[in-house]
């Protein structure tokens, strides 16, 4: 089931998807490196 | 509080109340009134949906967090990405096909209507008790800190609350979020940037960054699977997404947001702006509670933040005792600040050994003072036995009143009382909705103008019973935490049968009623006789209805298939 209207950036909802997950990687990653180097 | 922090949080609750009721105006037909005119663009979903999970105890507590246990409770929202990803490919399109006006419309489509007003009153119920301690909560801490009433400080944000919400609906509620996230995102961003600007001049963020992982407050990520472990990367991502799941797809305060957009493209970025701003926004709060936590290195914090029960046992025979505590651990703490500082110095010489040398034995001195911390704790508990031994909600607040300028202090507490309101309002808005379009127009029937009156009286009704929750709060005591919880304990059998709805397509009518009340009874079985964190119950309730159902439908009477009804 998926919108026929794409997004307006990016141009498919599939890459908008993997930016959001990318981005919540990149928090996971970011706050362990964080921690890591401040401890 | 000063004569310009009266002007800046008077000033900024009025503003929130008549932006809300100007650009809530004309609303003519329920639907209107309920759906916002559906013509709301993403940013405006997005920040209603933040704005209604955003309570004033966001903003009390999770800085109190950060500074008592460390940052490891952002991994509580690792979920939220992945429930907006999947919400958005396959909820939002059958909510804008389907034209509902609320998410358990469709559960009569698909089984019939007890299941449609089961989950409807499983939704009324936690939510309209969670929404009195959404303003009890705040209530109590302004009421010790600041000497505020309870009972007026709940009839303040009450009376502002219902005056744009009742008259203007689903719209008034939406604009009147943009104003609180403006507010609030005001708010914390220089409270933020004053905390850094009043650490000692020798020490940069950088070093501040230091000071908190050295004592442990930087522990954002803990990757032990651990079922009993409140917080850590599997219960945030898996509990957590069940959680955000059932929280952002079936909870109708949440649906209510997104299905204002005006098509289904604007609802899925509006769900999706929350699913990317949230995680980093709740990571910079925390963070702030952290950059306080290091200020009072280098500062003496009180013994203990809530100064109701020091109060009470200063009035004691313990007073002499509490006294003395309080002068060691003045000494321990101006022993603490110089071991801190001597860490600073150790950092800057770049010297490998010497910053060891120097963060033990800073390590050590915050240890000595923790202990000392906790003797105090003992000593008011012992002066009074039902004494809450967690001061984590009176922290942020008492560092802003003691030590941020004046007309930011006004500014942070105008982020506090938007934070209440903007919680309170989605969450009445959406009571009100749900009686009036799964009770009242599915029972007794009715539209147009007299549905406007209808929603207003109801939500009208339910503001009101959150007011008198919230009074009655107060002589709950220790039940409030189970409050808090109560979310989880109902939201994962209702996401077990709006999946079951959505992709079980064997189940039918009564089966998933039926599933529903015994996975129920097994979900409040599991939080009275079992030590898992309340996280999991989301998980188990919603595969307990997943699986009793299908289990189940091996002995119904077969019948058309409903499911093709939902074009899923």
């Amino acid at each position: 089931m998926t919108d026929e209207v794409p997004p307006p950036i990016l141009g498919t909802w599939p890459r908008l998807y993997a930016v959001v997950l990318g981005e919540l990687l990149l928090c996971i990653l970011g706050f362990g490196l964080l921690a890591r180097v401040c401890s | 509080m000063s004569r310009l922090d009266w002007i800046v949080l008077g000033g900024a609750l009025l503003f929130v109340v008549l932006w809300g009721l100007y650009k809530g105006r004309g609303a003519t037909t329920g639907d209107h009134y309920i759906g916002g005119g559906r013509d709301h663009r993403w940013w405006l979903i997005g920040l209603s949906i933040i704005a209604t999970q955003t309570s004033a105890i966001t903003f009390l507590s999770t800085p109190g967090q950060a500074y008592v246990d460390g940052m490891r409770f952002v991994q509580f929202y690792f979920g939220l990405p992945l429930a907006a990803i999947v919400l958005s490919i396959w909820a939002i399109p059958l909510y804008h096909r389907l034209k509902v006006s609320t998410a358990y419309e469709i559960l009569e489509a698909r089984f019939d209507l007890k299941t449609r007003l089961l989950a409807a009153c499983l939704f009324l119920l936690q939510r309209s008790l969670a929404v009195g301690i959404t303003i009890f909560a705040p209530a109590l801490v302004l009421s010790v800190l600041l000497g505020w009433s309870i009972h007026a400080n709940i009839l303040l944000i009450g009376v502002l609350v219902m005056t744009y919400t009742v008259v203007g609906g689903t719209k008034a509620v939406a604009w009147a979020h943009s104003s609180q996230m403006f507010i609030i995102a005001c708010g914390m961003l220089l409270a933020g940037i004053m905390t850094v600007h009043r650490l000692p001049a020798h020490v940069s963020l950088g070093d501040a960054l230091h000071v908190a992982g050295g004592l442990g407050r930087l522990n954002v990520i803990d990757p032990h699977f651990d079922l009993n472990n409140r917080y850590n990367l599997w219960s945030g991502l898996i509990g957590g997404f069940f959680l955000m799941l059932s929280y952002f797809g079936t909870d109708q305060s949440q649906v209510q947001r997104y299905l204002a957009g005006s098509s289904i493209t604007q609802s899925r970025l509006g769900l999706l702006l929350n699913g990317m701003v949230k995680v980093p926004l709740q990571f910079l709060v925390l963070l702030l509670g952290a950059l306080v936590f290091v200020f009072y290195q280098f500062h003496t914090p009180p013994l203990f933040f809530n100064p109701g029960p020091v109060k009470q046992v200063l009035a004691g025979p313990d007073a002499p005792a509490y006294r003395a505590l309080e002068g060691d651990f003045a000494r321990s703490r101006a022993a603490q600040s110089q071991r801190a500082e001597a860490f600073v110095e150790a950092r800057h010489s770049g010297d490998a050994a010497r910053i060891a040398a120097a963060k033990l034995r800073f390590q050590q001195a915050h240890a000595e003072s923790e202990a000392l911390r906790r003797d105090g704790v003992a000593l008011i508990q012992k002066a009074n036995p039902g004494t809450n031994p967690s001061d984590t909600n009176y922290i942020f607040l008492a560092y802003v009143l003691s030590s941020l300028p004046a007309g930011l202090v006004g500014l942070v507490l105008a982020a506090v009382f938007s934070g209440s309101m903007s919680s309170m309002s989605g969450e009445i808005s959406a009571l009100g909705a749900t009686t009036v379009v799964d009770l009242w127009r599915r029972l007794v029937g009715g539209s147009g103008t007299r549905e406007v009156w209808v929603g207003r009286v109801a939500t009208f009704a339910w503001g009101g019973f959150a007011m008198a929750f919230a009074e009655y709060a107060a002589r709950l005591g220790s039940l409030i935490e189970a409050v808090n919880i109560l979310g989880s304990l109902f939201y994962g059998t209702i996401l077990g049968i709006f999946i079951t709805a959505f992709f079980v397509k064997r189940v039918q009518g009564g089966t998933a009623f039926y599933a529903a009340l015994v996975a129920e009874a097994g979900v409040l079985l599991c939080f009275r006789y079992t030590r898992i964190s309340f996280l999991w119950y989301n998980v188990i309730g919603c595969l307990a209805v997943v699986g009793l159902a299908t289990a189940f439908s091996l002995f119904q009477t077969p019948r058309d298939n409903a499911t093709e009804a939902l074009g899923v």
